[in-house]
């Protein structure tokens, strides 16, 4: 909402600068600031959605007259006199939805009258587009008082006006030309034969004023905010009187506004009004009720004691009635005004006396006190540890957003069902992503098109799944694309391929301390390469993937490189419990070389493996220093080098304890697999 | 016999003196000194000698070894000196050629801004909890004071994912699941990503939120006020001019929005506080007449921001390496 101050200040008489209402307002919790900082002429409010009271000017002004001690100008309607006897006659169906209706009949209007250059200028000021001389005063009004007001085309009413719900399927045609189906849940003000609007929210095309409008029904009314909340929200149409009437309007200022609107139209569009015609329903309109209010417990939630002076003056200040009260301790029943729909509970109360006394007069005051043993340290080292080895490793954290376009989730190949956003911004983001990696590749590619040649990326975050219900896992994914390093005169440029991956997940395998339990094992994962993928095993359990992306993608997406891809269950890379020291060793290692001749899908792990399976306490460590394939060696056949290395924990090893060793490693994998030794 | 022997040392000494390399001038020490040398072999001839010249002649031969000893050790240091200069020479190297480099990577400004936000609450004692992403009406809003059709959900534009469920507006869901579980008192923060159906300049549909929790005993406002300058003065690292003022929120009464002065004289919002309301507490079945706590909430994305003067939120998910490498 926007204010001239002009106006506010004619009002309640503040006589302060411009900058004192603003910073006065927002220290009170009316949140404003300038509509343009050069003039300062235009308050522009932020109001919260408990402080209804304050859309209009009459309501800034009660908070400046609490703050300053002002008088706020009300005018006097008595004087008003009635020009005819017509009335249309009403009926209420639900006076819980609308306890208070009010109509006026004015006759003999001019519309093609212009509306005051005072009244043109504010309107603007305030937002608001001068219309015609009918709207222009209503929207006036309501900016005045907070009051939503509808003028109908008498006219086009037939002789009754009904206020009920709405019929399922009904259909109504909206001033603004929309057509809106509603149904029970939504109040229509209608006549005999149609819909005339939604209550409280928009009037209907078909009995709107139009500049042939001689006669109009002028509508003051107030409407309960649990019948209109969250209906312009479904329907999609936001209107100033909607947001009122949702929030609440004061249900005591309908007489008011409708007489003072009056009085505006015979005086600028030669009007000729009719008596009220007013339909209340006593026992549907708020009472608030009072609430009792504590001494004891203001201190209890501010930490500080207001005099009970103040309490009473802040208090009675704010139009609440204020009986003190002993319950054994002093306190008080207080009674909130009409206007305030957000003081319920002695809490509320509390807030009002706090923010009027003011915040900064609370002091400050710090309470260390643990409420348990800090044992939460563990998981920001266990993030950093991960991040440190991953930056270390040349990888750039990214942040996606968690929802991605369908098109490509199915680019994972995957077949886990999706959570869809029912109501998406749009499709590219409407399903929430079951992989990190589309994302990554998304990143990978927006990142070449801006001349980044070498790319190592990786997140950390939350996917989804939905199997009947929804699951949500925290992984860690990568992606890497271009050379080892950057070109440089000192090192040769060397493809980033899968065991540069490969070997940066062991060493954060490794940094948890828990790589004894992981295995690679080759896969189909149909994301990645056929030969170059594998999935990642804890003990038992798949935990990951890792591999060349799937040439048919690579192509796809015009990549020149087949990139690198990784992704993990995070739930599985823990702190270890312990990290214990090994006694490390002493005496002298000697280290034995073979070299074996064996089919070219021969897996590397299953030699060690057989190895192992040997365990031979003094072999502490086998390295594979090359594998080769090529001249020299038959087609179809690889080499793999191996060195050994023993070492014992209390003495020197002999050269014949290590070769009766290394005959019964050679006898063992000759006999298990297809190789030679050569 | 003494003639020979002066030979031998002005042809040893010559020799030395010629020598260019130190394989050669040990050559000369084995030529000369070595078990089966010019010089030791000299000494059989002791054997056949007079009583009375022996000792003369052992004397000579001792002083002519200790000559050519003396010249060779003399000379080893000269070519050594000449080696390591002319080795120095050869072997010099551009200083000024850049060294070798591999990818050092970086941490994405959010992750790190949330680590720094998290590292000072942990150190004031709280600890840190976690939530999920998709949750249900009554733990992003019932609980939280927030009934359906409330005008404070206009404030929430929230996608949902199903009939009950919903991506959370905020990380206060997992307040409440906390209190639910671990009960009162309660001191934690709730990090994470929050989603509203939002987009345009300064609004993105994803973002991150921490948000605070204490419940005990004898908890008020000037609490909140103390933690949360507190925190305002360790994450900006300096003592900063801050301001309540009173605000709205569903579940917490009072409510204030905390604002710190900038250096060009502006009032910026940063967080969201105030005291937990009693009807989220009843809702838990915690007696609020004994227990009464603070909350508060912050963007971390605008936290980074101001921090990093970062002017466009929009950047954080970009993902431009040229943005996000700075952050290394």
């Amino acid at each position: 909402m926007q204010i001239p101050t002009e106006w506010i200040k004619e009002f309640c008489g503040f006589d302060a600068t411009n900058d004192q209402m603003a910073n006065q307002l927002t220290m009170a919790g009316v949140e404003c600031e300038f509509l343009d900082l050069s003039k300062k002429e235009i308050l522009n409010l932020s109001l919260t959605p408990n402080r209804a009271d304050c859309f209009s000017v009459m309501g800034i002004c009660r908070e400046l007259s609490v703050l300053n001690n002002l008088n706020i100008k009300t005018d006097n309607n008595d004087h008003l006199t009635i020009h005819h006897q017509n009335e249309i006659s009403i009926d209420i169906e639900s006076p819980d939805d609308c306890p208070v209706f009010i109509t006026r009949v004015i006759h003999k209007i001019d519309t093609n009258k212009k509306t005051p250059d005072f009244m043109v200028k504010r309107l603007e000021m305030s937002g608001y587009k001068s219309i015609n001389i009918i709207v222009d005063i209503t929207n006036y009004i309501m900016l005045e008082t907070g009051q939503p007001l509808h003028a109908y085309d008498l006219n086009k009413v037939d002789t009754k006006i009904n206020v009920r719900r709405g019929y399922n399927n009904e259909k109504i045609t909206l001033l603004d030309e929309t057509i809106k189906k509603v149904s029970q849940d939504y109040l229509l003000i209608t006549d005999s034969s149609k819909a005339l609007g939604i209550a409280g929210i928009m009037g209907g095309q078909n009995s709107g004023i139009s500049l042939d409008t001689q006669s109009v029904l002028l509508e003051s009314a107030y409407f309960n905010p649990e019948t209109i909340m969250g209906r312009s929200r479904m329907l999609n149409i936001h209107t100033e009187s909607g947001l009122r009437f949702e929030r609440g309007v004061d249900p005591s200022i309908q007489e008011y506004a409708i007489d003072k609107a009056t009085q505006l139209i015979n005086e600028y569009a030669n009007g000729q009004n009719g008596p009220l015609s007013i339909k209340k329903h006593d026992s549907s309109i708020p009472q608030n009720q009072p609430i009792m209010l504590r001494k004891k417990r203001i201190h209890q939630i501010l930490g500080i004691t207001i005099s009970n002076f103040k309490v009473h003056e802040i208090l009675t200040k704010l139009d609440m009635q204020v009986v003190e009260q002993e319950y054994g301790y002093s306190g008080w029943l207080v009674t909130p005004p009409s206007f305030r729909f957000d003081i319920n509970e002695e809490c509320d109360l509390i807030e009002e006396l706090a923010r009027i006394h003011g915040y900064q007069k609370i002091g400050e005051k710090t309470d260390l006190r643990k409420t348990k043993l800090l044992t939460e340290a563990k998981r920001t080292i266990r993030t950093n540890r991960i991040n440190n080895i991953m930056v270390s490793r040349g990888y750039c954290e990214v942040i996606n957003y968690s929802f991605i376009s369908p098109s490509m989730n199915i680019m994972m190949g995957t077949n886990s069902k999706t959570v869809d956003i029912q109501n998406p911004l749009s499709i590219e983001m409407s399903v929430m992503r079951t992989s990190l990696l589309p994302g990554l590749l998304q990143n990978l590619i927006y990142n070449l098109q801006r001349q980044h040649e070498n790319i190592k990326l990786f997140e950390s975050a939350r996917i989804f799944t939905n199997n009947k219900v929804h699951k949500e896992k925290d992984v860690i994914a990568g992606i890497t694309y271009g050379s080892t390093t950057e070109e440089q005169w000192a090192l040769q440029l060397n493809p980033i391929d899968f065991y540069d991956v490969k070997g940066d997940l062991e060493l954060l395998f490794s940094s948890l301390k828990i790589n004894d339990h992981i295995s690679f094992l080759k896969d189909s994962h149909p994301m990645l390469c056929p030969g170059k993928n594998a999935k990642i095993k804890f003990n038992g359990s798949t935990i990951g993937h890792i591999g060349e992306l799937n040439p048919t993608l690579t192509m796809d997406l015009d990549l020149i490189q087949n990139p690198i891809l990784f992704e993990i269950d995070k739930e599985y890379l823990q702190l270890p419990n312990e990290e214990n020291y090994h006694e490390h060793l002493y005496f002298p290692s000697s280290r034995r070389d073979i070299s074996l001749l064996t089919h070219e899908n021969q897996e590397a792990s299953a030699i060690l493996k057989a190895i192992e399976e040997l365990e031979i306490v003094i072999l502490k460590k086998v390295i594979i220093f090359d594998v080769y394939q090529g001249k020299n060696i038959e087609s179809g056949r690889k080499s793999i080098a191996l060195g050994l290395i023993f070492q014992a924990k209390s003495r020197t090893l002999t050269d014949e304890e290590i070769d009766r060793y290394m005959s019964n490693i050679k006898r063992q994998i000759v006999s298990y697999f297809d190789l030679k030794i050569r | 016999m003494a003639v020979v022997l002066s030979d031998l040392l002005a042809q040893a000494l010559n020799e030395i003196q010629n020598s260019k390399t130190l394989v050669n001038l040990d050559e000369i020490r084995v030529r000369y000194l070595g078990r089966k040398g010019k010089i030791t072999s000299q000494l059989r001839l002791l054997g056949s000698m007079d009583p009375d010249e022996k000792p003369i002649f052992g004397q000579k031969i001792n002083d002519t070894k200790k000559q050519v000893e003396e010249q060779l050790e003399l000379k080893k240091e000269e070519l050594k000196k000449l080696t390591i200069a002319k080795n120095i020479k050869r072997n010099s190297i551009d200083v000024t050629l850049p060294g070798r480099t591999y990818f050092s990577g970086s941490i994405h400004p959010i992750t790190s801004t949330l680590i720094e936000i998290e590292n000072i609450f942990l150190n004031a004692g709280f600890l840190i909890k976690d939530g999920p992403e998709i949750e249900n009406e009554y733990y992003n809003f019932s609980a939280l004071n927030i009934p359906k059709n409330h005008p404070a959900r206009a404030m929430h534009d929230t996608f949902y994912v199903g009939s009950d469920h919903l991506l959370r507006t905020h990380t206060s869901p997992i307040q409440i699941r906390s209190m639910e579980k671990e009960g009162v008192p309660i001191k934690v923060i709730a990090p994470g990503k929050v989603y509203r159906r939002d987009s345009d300049l300064t609004h993105i549909p994803m973002f991150h939120q921490v948000e605070g929790l204490v419940i005990n005993q004898n908890i008020n406002f000037s609490h909140l006020k103390g933690i949360l300058r507190e925190f305002i003065n360790c994450f900006f690292k300096k003592d900063l001019e801050i301001r309540f003022r009173p605000s709205y929120f569903p579940f917490t009464e009072p409510s204030a929005e905390v604002d710190i002065l900038s250096e060009d004289g502006k009032w910026l919002e940063i967080l969201g506080c105030g005291m937990v309301h009693p009807k989220v507490l009843a809702n838990l079945d915690f007696d609020s007449e004994i227990y009464t706590g603070y909350a508060f909430g912050m963007g971390v994305e605008r936290l980074a921001m101001l921090k990093y003067d970062i002017k466009d939120i929009r950047l954080f998910y970009e993902n431009d390496l040229n943005f996000i490498r700075q952050f290394n």
